[in-house]
């Protein structure tokens, strides 16, 4: 293990440029969701995070790897982290910070936070980005094989994992494999050939399963010879659609279409209730409501940001209301914070509509934060900017009036403030800075403001859309997880123990992140 | 009907003011919507010749093809645009012959369909109303190119030219201004002065209209106006905080209201000045059976065309008229 605080010292402390990169690219990392916003295309969010990916990977690709670990990360992040990191050679010349070790818990640990769609996606898309090297199906072939949940992902996922499976062997491989499967009697050389493909990644799965799951993703036999309960439950539910129970719900909706079409679609719902994911019963309750089936879900166990965008649409019950209150204050008790008094000011213009592809999730994001905040310190006060009372249920309306309920906030004595907002200022545009100077030179007033910025504003070299550069912007997608805006926020002020800082809560981390499969095995 | 600004602004009342850069947009508030014009995007529209813009309403309710309004698509055919409002009763067929086309060198009709829509850069919409008459579809071609040059893309008559160059800059000014509750239309200043007087039948028309009239229409103006370098700061009509008479928050929050009050009673004069002066009407389409009229006002301050019924304005877009003598007075400053 090298010095760390005498590396970061000599590699990034005394470099100029460094702490633009930083900021950046945390900027980034927390709020890119690979979709168009209020003010960017979708074409203006790529081209931005190709730039500042390869800015800081250039920098050097540990502390690439350990920011794209930080909690608070977005999803897309770690997908475009984990394939830039297998995409490049591991070179020691370039002395990146840690070992080759360390980087593959990195890619390891990026991965395993992934949900599991989003994880297939990834490996699917290896194939279009054409990263196909040892280290990739040292990453892939584990990760899918020792799934417990392989079984399920087969039935759900199957095309995608083809895909992907034929992707990691290659088409003749597969080819090969599959019509190996096939067969009942195997000769000593077709065993070979699926130790060295199947078996030799399996730490503790059952050899047995994980050959049938593999020959029913490539429908390599014929229906009757699968044992596994879900196989057989699939070919079964085409002729009795009770079958479908404990089939996961697209593909009980998809047999009910082919084979059933008589049966109401309300049904699916009956049928898949028991296998859905909290997720997935959160998402279809407009569904049942119309079609007056009652799908239970607990939304104590759904994200904090995910319960507003849910309330937004179908309202906020007492339930909904009562998981948004105990989710916030866990979060608020993860802010490394200790105000007794804060001003909350949130912006709730028109502008946090969102785009047509993400209809009101920055407001949801937004308001989470406000509710987080209003949990933490013994006393809070909250103005918005369109002069209304906060209320989770008020929709985006009117300008952003910032500078006016600043200062009302500031007559009130709190120890700290936090903004909530996109940044953008229009009565009138700069007003707030304005403002905020007069209060800082004039008056003296020298509490600590922060600005948590929701909206990825490509345009803005920061990538998240400053207020002032009097006032650190750290970006928003998931309150809940704020360990990268944290990290941010102290590398701005202090870059050394900052990034140390960084790495002291990366590392333990990786350690701690479950290994799949027998590395020394398989070697590098 | 004796018609003025203030009769064009019957039954709104101005929002807070929202500035940014150099141009400001006072927000026009009404409860007082008339709620039987649809949305505009919904009509189908196709070109039958060049210069001839065709339009179908499928639905139960009347609509406004917007003063100024071009169609864009990406069939091989050629974009149109008119410098005209077009009323559209419910459940009809009609068409605009003098409408002019917008891309010089593109041939082939449209074929019907919901096209996506736009409206002309300001300038180029200026023109457009001038020769709305004019029965020659390559009309604009000059306006487009000299607006072209100006903003610094290829100099040839295609208006796409200058939606692809500048889409990233314009999606940011349009990010800077928003829509606000009950809003059916807006005053807009550029650099201090009135740029233009928009009003909409109702909430959910206003709110179609508001991305290509403030993106595009009003956007160019900002974009010429920044292209020319003239550097001004604080920007016009902008007035500061004034920190010198700040002694605590109590000050500083007077400081600030003054600040905001400055800036709205100097833009009220601004207005005050030419709301009661009558235009000069000429009616250019009447329905018989609900009313509706679209109507040229000229003469006064500002041009520009309404659709009215006997007792009420809901449809207006007006611009400054370039012979009138509040556009030779000297730009407004504090």
């Amino acid at each position: 293990m090298v010095n760390l605080p005498k590396v970061i010292e000599k590699k990034f402390v005394v470099t100029k440029g460094v702490d633009k990169i930083l900021e950046s690219s945390m900027s980034l990392f927390g709020t890119d969701m690979n979709r168009a916003t209020h003010y960017n295309t979708i074409e203006d969010i790529q081209l931005s995070r190709a730039k500042v990916h390869n800015a800081l990977f250039s920098l050097d690709r540990s502390l690439y790897g350990c920011i794209a670990c930080l909690p608070g990360t977005t999803d897309t992040t770690k997908m475009f982290s984990v394939s830039r990191l297998l995409a490049a050679q591991w070179n020691e010349d370039d002395k990146p910070i840690l070992t080759v070790d360390h980087e593959r818990k990195i890619i390891d640990h990026l991965v395993s936070t992934l949900p599991p769609n989003r994880m297939l996606n990834l490996f699917n898309s290896f194939s279009t980005t054409k990263i196909n090297n040892a280290r990739m199906r040292k990453t892939v072939l584990p990760f899918i094989l020792n799934s417990s949940s392989l079984e399920w992902w087969s039935v759900k996922y199957r095309k995608k994992l083809k895909n992907v499976l034929i992707h990691c062997w290659g088409k003749r491989m597969a080819s090969v494999i599959e019509k190996i499967l096939w067969k009942t009697n195997k000769t000593e050389k077709e065993f070979s050939i699926l130790n060295q493909n199947i078996t030799k990644y399996l730490v503790t799965s059952n050899t047995a399963l994980v050959q049938e799951c593999i020959a029913f993703v490539f429908e390599a036999l014929e229906p009757t010879r699968y044992v596994a309960p879900l196989f057989k439950k699939y070919y079964n539910a085409r002729h009795d659609f009770k079958e479908a129970e404990g089939l996961p719900k697209e593909v009980i909706e998809g047999i009910r279409t082919t084979f059933h079409p008589k049966v109401d679609k309300a049904e699916t719902l009956k049928v898949a209730e028991k296998s859905m994911t909290v997720k997935e019963k959160r998402l279809v309750q407009n569904q049942a409501k119309k079609s007056d089936v009652k799908v239970e879900w607990d939304p104590i166990k759904q994200p904090l940001v995910e319960l507003f965008v849910y309330g937004f649409k179908m309202g906020f019950d007492s339930k909904v209301k009562g998981a948004i209150n105990s989710k916030a204050t866990v979060a608020a008790k993860t802010l490394p914070f200790n105000y007794k008094y804060i001003g909350i000011l949130c912006d709730d213009s028109f502008s946090m509509s969102g785009s047509s592809d993400q209809k009101l999730k920055a407001l949801a994001i937004n308001y989470a934060t406000c509710k987080m905040l209003q949990q933490f310190g013994s006393k809070t006060i909250t103005s918005c900017v369109s002069d209304r009372t906060f209320n989770i249920t008020n929709k985006p309306a009117g300008g952003t009036n910032l500078a006016k309920p600043f200062v009302s906030l500031l007559k009130h004595n709190p120890d700290a403030i936090f903004i909530v907002s996109d940044g953008y200022e229009n009565a009138p545009e700069g007003r707030f800075n304005e403002v905020l100077k007069i209060a800082k030179d004039k008056l003296k007033i020298d509490i600590p403001i922060y600005h948590f910025n929701p909206v990825i504003a490509a345009e803005s070299k920061t990538a998240a859309k400053k207020l002032s550069d009097d006032i650190v912007v750290t970006p928003v997608t998931n309150p809940e997880k704020m360990g990268l805006g944290l990290i941010k926020t102290l590398i701005s002020t202090d870059p050394k123990s900052g990034i140390l800082e960084l790495f002291n809560l990366v590392l333990p981390k990786l350690e701690k992140t479950k290994q799949l499969y027998a590395r020394k095995a398989i070697g590098r | 009907m004796k018609i003025t600004i203030s009769e064009v602004l019957k039954g709104c009342t101005p929002g807070r003011m929202q500035s940014a850069g150099y141009m400001q947009v006072i927000p026009l508030i009404s409860d007082m919507v008339d709620d039987r014009f649809g949305p505009f995007g919904k009509l189908l529209t196709s070109t039958s010749h060049y210069g001839t813009l065709c339009f179908e309403n499928r639905s139960d309710s009347p609509t406004i093809f917007p003063l100024g309004a071009g169609v864009l698509t990406k069939q091989h055919a050629q974009n149109h645009a008119s410098g005209r409002a077009k009323l559209m009763r419910a459940n009809s067929e009609d068409s605009i012959d003098d409408a002019a086309c917008i891309q010089e060198s593109q041939g082939g009709t449209i074929g019907s369909g919901e096209h996506t829509m736009t409206i002309l850069p300001y300038s180029i919409r200026n023109d457009a109303f001038e020769i709305k008459d004019q029965k020659e579809f390559g009309k604009l071609w000059p306006a487009i190119q000299e607006f072209n040059r100006s903003v610094g893309v290829r100099t040839m008559a295609h208006l796409e030219y200058y939606l692809e160059e500048f889409e990233k800059t314009l999606d940011e000014f349009i990010g800077q201004f928003e829509i606000v509750p009950n809003q059916v239309g807006a005053i807009i200043i550029l650099n201090g002065q009135v740029a233009g007087i928009e009003r909409a039948p109702n909430y959910e028309f206003w709110k179609e209209l508001w991305k290509p009239l403030i993106r595009e229409c009003y956007g160019s103006a900002s974009l010429a106006f920044n292209k020319t370098g003239v550097k001004v700061s604080p920007p016009l009509g902008r007035m500061p905080v004034n920190d010198h008479k700040v002694k605590d928050l109590d000050s500083l929050e007077e400081q600030l209201n003054r600040a905001d009050d400055y800036e709205w009673a100097t833009v009220k004069d601004l207005i005050a000045n030419f709301i009661t002066q009558p235009f000069k009407v000429k009616q250019e389409e009447k329905d018989s059976t609900s009313g509706l009229c679209v109507e040229t006002l000229t003469d006064g301050q500002f041009t520009g065309q309404i659709v009215r019924d006997s007792s009420f304005i809901m449809y207006a877009s007006l611009m400054p008229d370039k012979n009138a003598r509040f556009n030779t007075a000297a730009n407004f400053s504090i």
